[in-house]
């Protein structure tokens, strides 16, 4: 519980010291350094922590938004929170009137081109991946996705400023404005974008219109110019944004994203440098961010992750189908050591459970403490381990039988995470056929696909997509969202109590009925070791030192819409 | 002669299409990320998985991909588009070739020169001290990894994390037309890096061919007339000895322009090499095509070249 | 085309080329006490010699040397050997009694890697040596002895394996294999064999053009001739007339082509496609050390030093290996 107060400590101090209580200057451009660029400019594709913070959050209006310290949804396109009825099943949102597209439209922004917008989320060509979870149970969406209707008839706009979504059953994410906040939900003008959403690919994101603070410069046609992808992407204010109908100060003239960055240099240039903040590395390498807290403390900002890093076992593949072998794994497993390998205490607590601390359900599956003997010990326990292989079968305490297939991340600090793994395993006789490939090849091609039998992922990260728990347990544990590829249910868990339980939960309304129901789930799980979650980590985000900078609790990153340059 | 060019022309189209084949097959076959997967973001469902196959023509067989491919290639000098952006693979190589291209012939410039007067002086002062001194150096140069080299040369002298601040860090490449003085500073260190561990085998190279034309009768014999002995070494000696050197610096400039791999990511160099690098791990198939290609055309080019010159310099070589 | 097999330097050079133009006359020669005497007189040699029997030694004897010297085993990670400094950031700790060349990231001991490297790195670079003067042999023979078709086919193959960009297809081949449970349908698994086999892959090619020039050359010999018409098969004039002729300059070319492997080896293993952890590999250590090498240079001084004098020592030899055999291209 200490460290719990710590954080929280920390993070009001930063929030403080942040935002300071005194407005920021007006003007000023600010030079944002990342690794990757952005997925993509359409709204209705971007999901990525990147997109939010490079365009979702200064240059787009989606129903709600979030405030930079706040943990819950605000009104941004919305003019309220929504209002329920018919058992929670219709849900009615009020819009704001006088918020504008970006020229070349210029025109206001209505519902009906809200509802174009989720609309536009289910077509192929958009490519949008979360609609099916979060917006499927609004009514007539299958018989649009099959080609029989011409639009979703849940979702109505009886005039410009009203939306009204309905639904089959009450859905939580939807009823609470979470899954509202989404970039799918900017409006988009149908009658100028639906001639790029023809075709094989959606080509709007050449050409999107934006109704927020800032936009892409473009031409008079509205093609996009400031974009060179995976180099350079520019934001400049837009000319029809109205400051009073909007949260957001917006202080900065222009912003500059650039792409291609080395990680370890980025941190140099932005700690030494002037009018930079750093992009979407969650953390500097190891080295860098002992000189960043040496030298620039002050120009070094936490934030929660609100996510968790584990180690995975694919339970369909022996020995790991034994739940003993698994808590042996877990008992062994010296997690303040891997915890060093990504930079130490500094980076976050080691973590006990999946759900984070700050997310709902956190306290209710065990907070920081845990009930089971392999989840207590951080640094590990040999002998412990080596009583649960016995208790699998292995007289020895040391596995003996064939070489399992472990895939991991090629680049640092992942990459002395899996070594430790490894390493660590290799007391209770482990053998493994180690490889390193990039991130994204050890996603698609081996551990997100359960036809590749991979034994162990020793870097799994999974975080919040809002503040609510089961955007952290129902797409890894329920047995119904194991697929032939892309799969995030690693261990392939399937267990069909745990899946009823989990389909009970993401029905309750209630946001203190659905702490206790996710993490009465989170504790079930961690019970059958199915990962060893290890830590809990913050985002680390640096600034100049003329740059007053201010990071957005639900990203984790800066939020470019606030921060002015001193 | 004219014939001769062309027949070689000919056989460098076969060859061409030979190695394509051969790289589309070994790429093919083997295991590789799933295009598809990694082109559908980060949550995608079964059916857009499907959807994207389709239009990359992943659903079809290999032969009738390949046919296309190879199609577009003649017909519209069309490589194709990656797999991890859907950029034209042409566009980026062609944006990457310049960095390559700025490596490759600076370093080669300097280690031919250094090569070149090293060798000589090595080979007249046979077995003094210099010649031991240099030889004993050029082992050393050639026995150490261009990585290394670079490595040590960015720990003692890059002006970000260097102890001495001389040259331009690792990733600080910036394009002729962009900023020349920029350029030419950013890669003086690769270039100095790159033509160390070349100018030792040049050095050693040359030492040898002098030691042996040095000691030939037309030697003596101009010796004997008096002329100076500069004169006899750098005239009489270097012109002969060098044809070995020409080959030798063209094969290797026709590799290095496929993309110095090693020294462009030891550097961060944005070069043709890198891309390839990076297009194997990410099992870019089209843009490991296109590198794969580019450096194949690249090497049986200065193949060709260096046969023609051959004729030039030694007109004993005849070509039928 | 002419080449050598220096890969791992990006571009080879044409030392092989000098090498090459002198084998015809070895062959035929093969006075080994005239060779013995010019190389006992070479202390550069011999002392290269000495130390690649002392790195052999180390490479054997890895284990017992990591005990007497109380280091921990290689791939002991822990964390006890950081320090936290002052902002309290794990970082690897310096050479010091407990880590004579101090921990790398993982809290790992460098010097049992350092020593465990060398069984690695050999055990590579001699296994893709054998193999790949293996079927170079066997490829040049056959192309040079029956000539026609059998010499067109094979020589055209060499040919087109000549025009790839060499790194690149070995980087390939080897990231390929190195994939999953295997390539080939699990044929070869990932670990030491891929290197090995991706090596001798772009290697045999060279051998094989030397080996055929030989080859053409000594089927025209007298004790060729005498050998057909006693009618011996072509199997026997292969391996038991002429193969015999070839061991001196193949054992020659082996010596030099060592260090390229080795150079080979570290160069895939840098690029992480080589060695697979927690196998200690030179390459890989120079590697890791790139992204901490202004924080902790032990991490590539040690490693990088291990690998440049191996590659010097196998380099030094086989300078005078060749000037022995060949005192014309002697180097003094």
């Amino acid at each position: 519980m200490k460290f719990l107060m710590a954080m929280a400590l920390a993070s009001t101090a930063l929030l403080v010291a942040g935002c300071g209580g005194t407005a920021g200057k007006k003007g000023g451009t600010l030079t944002v350094l990342s690794q990757g660029d952005v997925d993509s400019l359409d709204p209705g594709y971007q999901y990525y922590q990147y997109d939010y913070e490079a365009l979702s959050q200064p240059a787009q209006r989606t129903l709600y938004g979030w405030k930079p310290n706040l943990r819950k949804p605000s009104p941004d396109f919305a003019a309220s929170m929504p209002k329920l009825s018919n058992g929670g099943k219709t849900i009615t949102i009020k819009l704001k009137s006088g918020v504008r597209f970006s020229p070349p439209v210029n025109r206001v922004a209505t519902a009906a081109d809200v509802k174009y917008a989720m609309e536009r989320d289910f077509l192929p060509q958009v490519a949008n991946s979360y609609a099916p979870v979060y917006y499927g149970d609004i009514v007539g969406v299958k018989a649009f996705t099959d080609g029989k209707a011409k639009g979703i008839s849940g979702i109505q706009a009886p005039n410009p400023t009203t939306l009204v979504i309905k639904t089959t059953k009450p859905v939580g994410v939807l009823t609470t404005a979470n899954a509202l906040t989404l970039p799918g939900t900017a409006p988009v003008p149908k009658e100028y974008a639906q001639k790029f959403d023809k075709g094989k690919t959606s080509t709007y994101g050449q050409h999107v219109v934006f109704t927020g603070p800032y936009m892409i410069p473009n031409d008079r046609s509205g093609k996009v110019t400031g974009w060179t992808p995976s180099k350079r992407l520019e934001l400049v204010r837009n000319p029809n944004w109205d400051r009073k109908t909007d949260y957001r100060p917006a202080y900065l003239e222009r912003i500059a994203f650039l792409a291609g960055n080395d990680l370890s240099l980025a941190t140099r240039r932005i700690l030494s440098g002037n009018g930079q903040i750093s992009g979407d590395f969650a953390a500097p390498p190891v080295a860098d961010f002992k000189l960043a807290l040496e030298h620039y403390p002050s120009q070094v900002s936490f934030t929660p992750g609100d996510s968790y890093r584990s180690i995975t076992m694919n339970t369909t593949v022996k020995p790991f189908d034994n739940v003993n072998v698994r808590k042996a794994v877990a008992a062994v497993i010296d997690r303040n050591a891997l915890v060093a390998t990504r930079g130490g205490s500094r980076i976050g607590p080691v973590a006990t459970h999946y759900i984070p601390p700050f997310l709902p359900g956190f306290q209710e599956a065990g907070g920081s403490k845990s009930p089971y003997d392999y989840m207590s010990q951080p640094n590990g326990n040999l002998a412990l381990a080596k009583r649960y292989m016995r208790k699998a079968g292995y007289a020895s305490g040391r596995y003996n039988g064939p070489s399992l297939l472990m895939v991991g991340d090629d680049s640092a600090p992942a990459k002395n995470t899996g070594e430790a793994v490894q390493s660590q395993l290799q007391q209770l006789g482990f053998k493994l056929n180690y490889q390193q490939v990039p991130h994204e090849v050890a996603n698609s091609k081996f551990c997100g696909v359960p036809k590749q039998k991979v034994a162990i992922c020793p870097n799994w990260a999974w975080g919040k997509d809002f503040y609510d728990s089961q955007s952290m347990i129902d797409p890894t544990f329920n047995g119904k969202n194991i697929v032939p590829s892309n799969n995030s249910n690693l261990s392939e868990l399937n267990d069909p109590k745990l899946n009823a339980a989990m389909d009970r939960a993401e029905r309750i309304p209630d946001p203190a009925g659905r702490a206790k129901a996710w993490g009465a789930i989170d504790k079930a799980v961690t019970g059958l070791a199915v990962q060893v979650p290890w830590i809990w980590d913050n985002d680390v985000n640096l600034r100049s030192k003329n740059v007053k900078a201010v990071t957005n609790l639900f990203n984790g990153t800066w939020d470019v819409a606030f921060t002015s340059i001193k | 002669m004219i014939r001769y060019i062309v027949r070689r022309l000919l056989w460098m189209v076969v060859l061409l299409f030979l190695v394509s084949a051969i790289t589309f097959l070994i790429f093919y076959a083997l295991p590789s990320a799933d295009p598809a997967v990694l082109r559908a973001g980060r949550q995608p469902n079964t059916q857009l998985i499907a959807h994207i196959r389709h239009q990359l023509g992943l659903d079809r067989p290999w032969y009738v991909q390949y046919w296309h491919y190879i199609k577009r290639l003649v017909l519209h000098f069309d490589f194709g588009y990656s797999y991890q952006n859907l950029i034209s693979v042409r566009r980026q190589i062609f944006e990457r070739l310049p960095a390559t291209i700025s490596l490759t012939l600076g370093a080669a410039v300097l280690w031919i020169v250094v090569g070149m007067a090293v060798g000589t002086i090595s080979a007249v002062y046979r077995g003094r001290l210099v010649d031991r001194v240099a030889m004993t150096g050029a082992l050393v140069g050639i026995s150490a990894p261009v990585y290394l080299l670079g490595l040590v040369g960015l720990y003692f002298f890059a002006n970000d994390t260097g102890k001495i601040h001389v040259f331009p860090g690792s990733g600080s490449y910036t394009g002729l037309t962009v900023n020349p003085v920029k350029w030419f500073t950013s890669l003086l260190l690769p270039w100095i890096v790159l033509a160390t561990t070349q100018a030792a085998i040049y050095a050693r190279l040359l030492r040898a061919n002098l030691i042996d034309t040095l000691s030939e009768d037309y030697i003596r014999t101009a010796r004997a007339k008096g002329l100076s002995e500069p004169r006899v070494v750098i005239v009489h000696g270097v012109r002969s000895a060098i044809t070995p050197v020409v080959t030798a610096a063209g094969l290797d400039v026709g590799i290095l322009l496929g993309g110095a791999i090693l020294t462009e990511t030891v550097f961060n160099i944005p070069g043709v090499g890198h891309l390839a690098y990076e297009s194997i791990k990410n099992s870019d198939l089209p843009m490991i095509q296109g590198t794969v290609l580019l450096g194949a055309f690249f090497i049986i080019l200065l193949n060709l070249v260096v046969d023609v010159l051959y004729a030039f310099i030694d007109p004993r070589v005849r070509y039928a | 085309m002419t080449g050598t097999v220096d890969f791992a330097r990006e571009a080879p050079g044409d030392e092989g080329s000098a090498l090459i133009d002198v084998m015809p006359d070895v062959a035929a020669r093969s006075p080994f006490q005239l060779f013995w005497r010019r190389l006992r007189t070479d202390r550069v040699a011999l002392a290269a010699a000495a130390l690649i029997v002392l790195l052999v030694l180390m490479a054997i004897c890895a284990p017992l040397i990591v005990k007497l010297v109380g280091a921990r085993p290689p791939n002991q990670q822990s964390d006890k050997y950081f320090s936290l400094g002052k902002v309290g950031v794990p970082s690897p700790t310096g050479p010091s009694s407990k880590n004579l060349f101090g921990v790398d990231p993982l809290g790992r001991d460098l010097f049992s890697r350092v020593v465990y490297g060398a069984r690695v790195s050999l055990e590579i670079a001699l296994a893709a040596t054998a193999l790949s003067v293996a079927i170079g042999l066997v490829v040049g023979l056959f192309a040079g002895y029956f000539r026609g078709w059998v010499d067109t086919v094979l020589s055209r193959l060499v040919d087109v394996l000549l025009a790839f960009p060499i790194l690149l297809l070995g980087i390939g081949i080897a990231s390929a294999c190195s994939l999953g449970h295997g390539c080939l349908g699990g044929l070869i698994k990932p670990g030491l064999g891929v290197v090995i086999l991706v090596i001798s892959f772009v290697n045999w090619t060279y051998i094989a053009r030397i080996v055929r020039g030989q080859v053409l050359s000594l089927r025209e010999r007298e004790f060729v001739e005498a050998a057909r018409s006693l009618g011996a098969s072509h199997m026997r004039i292969m391996f038991r007339e002429i193969l015999p002729n070839l061991v001196a300059p193949l054992i020659v070319y082996a010596t030099l082509i060592i260090p390229q492997n080795i150079l080979f080896e570290a160069a895939l293993s840098f690029l992480g496609v080589g060695v697979q952890p927690p196998d200690p590999s030179w390459g890989k250590m120079i590697a890791d050390a790139t992204d901490v090498f202004d924080t902790a240079w032990w991490y590539m001084v040690f490693p990088g030093a291990a690998l440049l004098l191996t590659v010097l020592a196998f380099n030094l030899l086989g300078d005078g290996l060749q000037d022995a055999i060949n005192p014309r291209a002697s180097r003094s």
